[in-house]
């Protein structure tokens, strides 16, 4: 697993005064199994004595006293975190001025003993390539070099870091900085700052090794509040390109935002499976919440279940299978960056706000659901061979529809996934609900503008009628007391391709859509319409 | 992105709790600055809170403990402005909407000549 910033989690706080702490917090929760990495610097005559965050144990990597202009500079890091905080403290021997603070959230760090290598100097290289001494080589390839420097002034212009490095953070007020590098090859390295203008320089650097393992690398998924036990079961099929239809009976358990009833989710048939492991960080505080860092050959699936704020998804890449759901009652929600090969399903149901979704590329097979009251909703960027287009092409479409009918929205909501396969081939535009929600949706037919393909075709979707629209929710259920988040994908069972069972339909239950399938579009009649139900969940199976 | 600003202007800083704002944020701010004349101080803590319920619970952005006036070892002058600065640069979005707060906890009552609150 390579090593990766956890997105906007990054922070700095400064002040000339004296005083004996000085703490920052990061925009959102601390994940679990993650590494923390903090500068902390300050004049004579003290120096930290620790770094403090909730549950967590940081430990110094590096220290450096420049007597040259009565500063210090530190490196500290946590290693493993448990999660879920987002304040780091720096306390200092004493009152000291000078005070600075950089940190920042790591994942696909060496959970074990991730501090790899040290090294500091004052007043190596020049001013304008400033840098730690002696070069230390990573004892494996991938190794995030991290770096830290503070100056007597800040010369003609703020610190900057140079090539290859990344400046992660840099200040007037104190005359520090902090930069990083992924470093490819393991080979001899030191940090590189830019000082330009400043008399002297105190650079350190602490090389931390990424986690081992590879593809088999145990799953890390954070949770931002305290919730039940989640497990994770991954699918053993291999996805082919373009996407074989895969039955993927695997129950997963889905990591929630809040505390609730758990949930299970079976991969319908319509879902090609992906074998290897999964790379979600949830980051989460109060209205911030984002997501990064999946990479190549994973299953991902993904709730967020929210109030407020503004949210940012990232950085996927090729070859995911990817299911979200963002159920929110307000703010502004942005997808974006997903690329080739993707299978990917989106479910965002709202009462307000705005959402955009851009960036979809070729070969992706998309699923939509959008239900909303009011609100502005635009999806862009889909090109071509997707699977299910609505709109098309780029084009912005807007679903106005019935919140009930989809019974996606607030908190804890039971989780249905639909797929809407929808043909336009000769001049029609088809919509078929979830069968499972009576009385179907009325649709309205617009006449295609252009190709069979449809892809300028917008379409209304207009809603059934009210007694269908109280969505089946599931009863709800006494939390349990948070445990640690078992991921054993090498427990994962065979797959079972015997067709489901039925389950029965009860009052707090939500069931599965008899024999739910995935119809290719290219293989259906010209204006059929087709609409699967393709997850379900249980709130009490387990 | 809108940046608010709270000036303070001179004021008796009361021993407990001292209450600065809240400044009302329209949110996509990523810096936070807050600059206020510790002269007459003895010390004190400060803590810069957010609140994006209307003010119902706080959370932590930026904090200090045992600020008091020191000396630059470098310039040897007395430090007698408090100017504490935070940046989350990757917020994605930067700060949500909401109010911001800071609280002073002081020792010992003094004068101060005031300073500013900004979020920008």
């Amino acid at each position: 697993m390579a090593i990766a910033l956890v997105t906007g989690q990054k922070a700095s706080a400064q002040n000339t005064a004296s005083a004996t702490s000085l703490a920052v917090s990061f925009p959102g929760s601390v994940g679990a199994g993650h590494l923390i990495v903090v500068k902390a610097t300050n004049d004579d005559p003290g120096t930290v004595s620790s770094v403090a965050m909730t549950g967590e144990s940081f430990a110094q990597g590096v220290h450096l006293d420049s007597t040259a202009f009565n500063h210090e500079t530190d490196g500290w890091y946590a290693k493993n975190t448990v999660g879920g905080q987002t304040q780091v403290t720096i306390n200092y021997s004493t009152g000291v001025t000078g005070r600075s603070i950089g940190i920042t959230e790591w994942s696909g760090a060496d959970t074990a003993n991730p501090l790899n290598q040290t090294a500091s100097a004052n007043d190596t290289g020049t001013a304008s390539s400033a840098i730690s001494s002696p070069d230390k080589t990573p004892a494996a390839s991938g190794a995030l070099i991290w770096g830290a420097a503070s100056t007597n002034s800040s010369g003609t212009g703020a610190m900057t870091a140079n090539s290859p490095y990344t400046l992660i953070e840099s200040e007037f007020t104190c005359f520090s900085g902090s930069e990083d590098q992924i470093q490819g090859a393991a080979a001899a390295v030191h940090t590189d700052f830019n000082t330009t203008g400043a008399a002297n320089w105190g650079v350190v650097m602490m090389a931390f090794l990424p986690a081992s393992g590879g593809s088999a690398a145990p799953l890390q998924t954070s949770r931002q509040t305290r919730g039940p036990r989640v497990r994770f079961f991954m699918p053993q099929p291999a996805l082919t390109s373009p996407p074989p239809l895969v039955p993927n009976p695997a129950p997963f358990l889905i990591p929630r935002e809040t505390p609730g009833p758990r949930f299970l989710f079976r991969m319908p048939k319509a879902f090609p499976v992906v074998p290897g492991t999964v790379s979600a960080t949830f980051v989460a505080s109060a209205g911030s919440y984002s997501i990064t860092g999946s990479v190549a050959s994973l299953l991902v699936q993904r709730t967020l279940t929210l109030g407020t704020g503004t949210y940012a998804i990232t950085g996927d890449a090729a070859t995911l299978t990817v299911q979200r759901k963002l159920a929110v009652t307000g703010g502004t929600y942005t997808i974006t960056g997903d690329t080739a090969s993707l299978t990917l399903q989106r479910l965002m149901a709202g009462t307000a706000g705005a959402y955009s979704l851009s960036g979809d590329a070729t070969g992706l097979s998309v699923a939509r659901v959008i239900s909303a009251v009011a609100g502005s909703y635009t999806l862009t960027g889909d090109a071509a061979t997707l699977t299910f287009t609505p709109g098309g092409g780029g084009t912005p479409f807007t679903l106005s529809g019935d919140p009930g009918l989809y019974g996606l929205t607030g908190a804890d909501a039971t989780l249905i996934y639909q797929v809407a396969v929808v043909k336009g081939v000769g001049g029609r535009t088809l919509i078929k609900p979830n069968r499972q929600r009576k009385p179907r949706a009325k649709v309205v037919e617009q006449p295609v503008e252009r190709g069979p393909e449809f892809s300028n075709t917008p379409f209304i979707f207009t809603p059934p009628k009210p007694q269908a629209r109280t969505p089946v929710l599931p009863r709800p259920v006494p939390v349990r007391e948070p445990e640690p988040i078992e991921i054993t994908p090498e427990q994962s069972p065979e797959p079972d391709r015997s067709p489901l069972p039925r389950l029965p339909q009860r009052p707090g239950r939500v069931t599965r859509p008899t024999a739910p399938t995935w119809t290719d579009p290219d293989e259906l009649a010209d204006d059929e319409v087709e609409a699967i139900v393709v997850g379900l969940a249980l709130a009490d199976i387990f | 992105m809108a940046s608010a600003s709270l000036p303070i202007a001179p004021f008796t800083v009361v021993l407990g709790n001292t209450i600065l704002g809240p400044l009302s944020i329209t949110g996509g701010q990523t810096k936070f600055v807050l600059t206020l004349d510790i002269l007459n101080l003895t010390s004190m803590d400060v803590l810069a809170e957010l609140s994006t319920d209307g003010g119902t619970s706080w959370r932590h952005l930026v904090s200090e403990t045992g600020v008091k006036v020191g000396t630059n070892p470098n310039t040897l002058q007395p430090v007698t402005t408090e100017r504490i600065e935070a940046t989350w640069t990757d917020w994605p979005g930067g700060l949500p909407a909401g109010q911001v707060r800071v609280t002073l906890t002081n020792s010992v009552a003094f004068a101060s000549t005031g300073g500013s609150l900004t979020l920008s």
